[in-house]
């Protein structure tokens, strides 16, 4: 029996009104796998990655994650344990603290004992961890995009998904989530991110996909695709 | 994963957040509260005492059960509508934003973690039954509560919210739900039995000691769609998509800080936001005009196409006011109340002002002076309220409630107040949103609000109300009617020329 993708968009299609935002994404990640999404303004990458985390209802298609799968049932618990998403914007609880976010999100997954060294780790890499204490209004952008990193990266998943992870990132901070993406990879999981920045998913990305108005444009090995027609032709490489 | 963990990570959740309340939030919190008890006690005891000193006699409690047989069931399909209406973009169950990152991304069942807000929903329902019921018990010195209408509406509230495609049915039907409501009062005896709003008026009237035959199998119907609307709902509670979850998380953000300002205008733009997200957006196209003055008119048009509801809201609420005159023209309340119709009718039309007034900086991009650009964005809307008026008098006509002799006149004036009640609405449109500084002036700040809500509506009465007392002082209308010309004349040229010495708001 052939071992089913990590991640798996059959036929994806998303429509708002008469606004076709993906049309008939078909795209397969295996385990240990980084792909990255690219495109213009509009092409349809975030609605690719949150059709693939189950935060759209896709209007045709289905998702599959590690053979579950995720569309049709509004309740996936299955799934969503195996899936990690980071979305482009951070999003947190304003009374909660880095740290308290970070236990919560523990108590959510049921991480159990190993949580408290893990959440040191993760803070200590981060870059956090003198922050641990402060909330979100105390935190800038970047730091806010770091504690929601933090606990995308904190449970254990099989399938990681970030639309736009490095914005408001610094530099420095840029290439220590390199390093955690990377071992994510390494460990197993299929990454699948959205970027702007060629730069950070060159060294990252084994396969690169290009989405115009909701097509795939040219999918491929990232340098091929990079250095392809397609890619000269939107300005992308 | 269990429903335990759920129940932890909430736990956890309410934990952290009293954890974090600064100091002194509670005991204001109870402040806030004791205040409210003590103020709801004294205004309940008061009115209590009122109610049984004047009007809770036998013969006001049984004019009370007529008036609620006839209007009772209309009334609670109307709110029925409109909660389902508040379904489809809020509802009984709301998460943050940052819930659904978290929460609702972990692996927990998702009926643990919305049942325990569904439960606050529909405990709030049946706290509002219950104070209506409260309000029926005290103006019929019945016994009978009502808790049930507003519960079912949280359970059903909740069927919508947790469906997309309900959602939509709901969007689509609410007008069939209002063009049922107008006809329920012409039949009161069928409107008892037509459905959950008619089931919960025959054993109030029943026990106000009013006729309603059958009441008791009306309170088990009730009961029964009581019942089976909240089973449905706890049964369904794991079956919300994230979508609709997330949609309405981003929407309550912006709702609480609008209400928050009493911002009218920025609840409305996020619940026209959330229909656009449920039906999308009508893809009309229309040609460009030729002559540049009709730009704007084309504009506006095709903004009307692809919300052909404002046209229908206009239409229903300027027929109400054509009915009122008709039906009983002699009657100086119910002309108030269709000049008011006819303002909101007006309302309905004028929303491109309002969108020019959202982004006041977008009208540097035409050519125009900002009174002259208002002024254009009068014209359709004065041209079409005229049509609908136009349609609805000959309508009026031809159903035999409005002599040949007035048709004339009314098709004549008709324009003419169609121009006025446009350029009221766009006074009042045209100033953007509530001043943040009116909120600020302390105990006049609320009086000076309310006028600023008033200010078109008083601005209609006042300017239509000269013409409609000239028609009513002289004996016969024709005489009155070269005043009421140069009267209205005057008046359009006056609105006119103030709009077009408007500058942006800043």
């Amino acid at each position: 029996m052939p071992i089913p993708a990590a991640l798996r968009l059959c036929g994806l299609r998303k429509v708002y009104g008469d606004v076709v935002a993906l049309d008939g994404l078909d795209l397969e990640v295996a385990a240990g796998e980084c792909v990255a999404l690219i495109g213009h303004n509009g092409s349809g990458k975030t609605t690719a990655v949150r059709l693939a985390a189950g935060q759209l209802r896709p209007t045709a298609g289905t998702v599959m994650v590690a053979g579950i799968t995720l569309t049709g049932a509004a309740d996936v618990p299955e799934a969503r344990a195996r899936l990690a998403f980071v979305p482009d914007t951070p999003v947190l609880y304003g009374d909660l603290t880095v740290g308290e976010h970070l236990e919560l999100v523990a108590l959510a997954h049921e991480l159990g004992e190993q949580a408290g060294q893990r959440i040191a780790v993760l803070l200590e890499e981060l870059g956090l961890s003198g922050r641990r204490e402060f909330l979100p209004g105390q935190l800038s952008r970047g730091l806010r995009q770091k504690t929601q990193l933090a606990c995308a990266l904190l449970r254990p998943f099989q399938v990681l998904l970030l639309d736009e992870p490095v914005v408001g990132l610094d530099p420095p901070s840029q290439r220590a989530l390199h390093r955690l993406l990377r071992r994510a990879a390494g460990g197993g999981a299929a990454v699948v991110l959205t970027t702007h920045q060629l730069g950070f998913a060159d060294g990252l990305a084994d396969r690169a996909v290009i989405l115009e108005e909701g097509r795939v444009a040219d999918a491929g090995a990232f340098e091929r695709v990079i250095g392809g027609a397609e890619a000269g032709r939107l300005g992308l490489s | 994963m269990s429903a335990v963990a759920a129940r932890q990570a909430l736990a956890y959740r309410r934990r952290r957040r009293r954890a974090h309340r600064r100091p002194g939030q509670l005991s204001d919190l109870l402040a806030l509260a004791y205040v409210m008890v003590l103020y709801a006690l004294i205004l309940g005891w008061g009115s209590f005492r009122t109610l049984r000193q004047t009007t809770a006699s036998p013969a006001e409690a049984a004019r009370l059960a007529e008036l609620l047989a006839r209007l009772g069931p209309a009334v609670l399909l109307v709110g029925l509508v409109a909660a389902l209406r508040y379904a489809t973009w809020q509802g009984p169950v709301v998460f943050g934003a940052a819930d659904v990152q978290l929460l609702l991304a972990a692996p927990l069942p998702r009926a643990a973690l919305v049942r325990p807000r569904l439960v606050w929903g529909l405990g709030a329902g049946a706290t509002l039954g219950g104070l209506l019921g409260l309000g029926a018990f005290l103006l019929l010195w019945a016994e009978l509560a009502v808790p049930a209408g507003p519960l079912l509406a949280a359970a059903l509230g909740w069927l919508v919210e947790e469906s997309p495609v309900r959602a939509r049915a709901v969007l689509r039907l609410s007008p069939v739900g209002l063009l049922l409501a107008a006809a329920l009062p012409a039949v009161p005896a069928e409107a008892l039995w037509s459905g959950p709003w008619g089931w919960a008026v025959g054993p109030i009237i029943a026990a106000a000691g009013g006729w309603a035959p059958g009441w008791p199998a009306q309170a088990a119907l009730l009961a029964l769609a009581v019942a089976a609307a909240v089973t449905a709902a706890w049964r369904r509670a794991g079956g919300a998509p994230t979508e609709e979850l997330a949609r309405r998380a981003a929407l309550r953000g912006g709702l609480a800080a609008s209400a928050y300002l009493l911002d009218v205008r920025a609840v409305a733009l996020l619940r026209q936001q959330a229909t656009r997200a449920l039906l999308g957006v009508r893809r009309v196209r229309l040609r460009p005009p030729r002559a540049r003055w009709l730009a704007i008119p084309w504009r506006d048009t095709l903004a009307m196409l692809r919300a052909p509801g404002r046209l229908g809201w206009a239409a229903a609420l300027a027929a109400g006011a054509i009915l009122a005159v008709a039906a009983a023209p002699s009657r100086r309340g119910l002309g108030i109340a269709a000049v008011l119709a006819g303002y909101l009718a007006a309302g309905r039309l004028v929303e491109s002002i309002r969108v020019e007034t959202d982004q006041p900086d977008a009208h540097y991009q035409l050519s125009w002076r900002y009174g002259n650009l208002i002024l254009l964005h009068c014209l359709q809307p004065a041209v079409v309220l005229a049509a609908i008026g136009s349609l609805l008098v000959v309508a009026a006509w031809l159903a035999g409630l409005l002599p040949t002799a007035a048709l004339g006149l009314a098709l004549t004036g008709t324009p003419a107040t169609a121009a006025v009640l446009v350029l009221a609405a766009a006074i009042a449109g045209r100033r953007g949103r509530v001043p943040v500084e009116l909120l600020l002036l302390g105990d006049v700040g609320g009086i000076a609000l309310l006028l600023w809500i008033l200010t078109g509506p008083l601005l209609a009465e006042t300017l239509l109300g000269v013409p409609i007392a000239l028609l009513r002082a002289t004996p016969t209308p024709q005489t009155a009617i070269p005043a009421v010309a140069v009267w209205l004349a005057l008046v359009v040229l006056g609105e006119s020329a103030w709009l077009r010495t408007r500058k942006p708001p800043s």
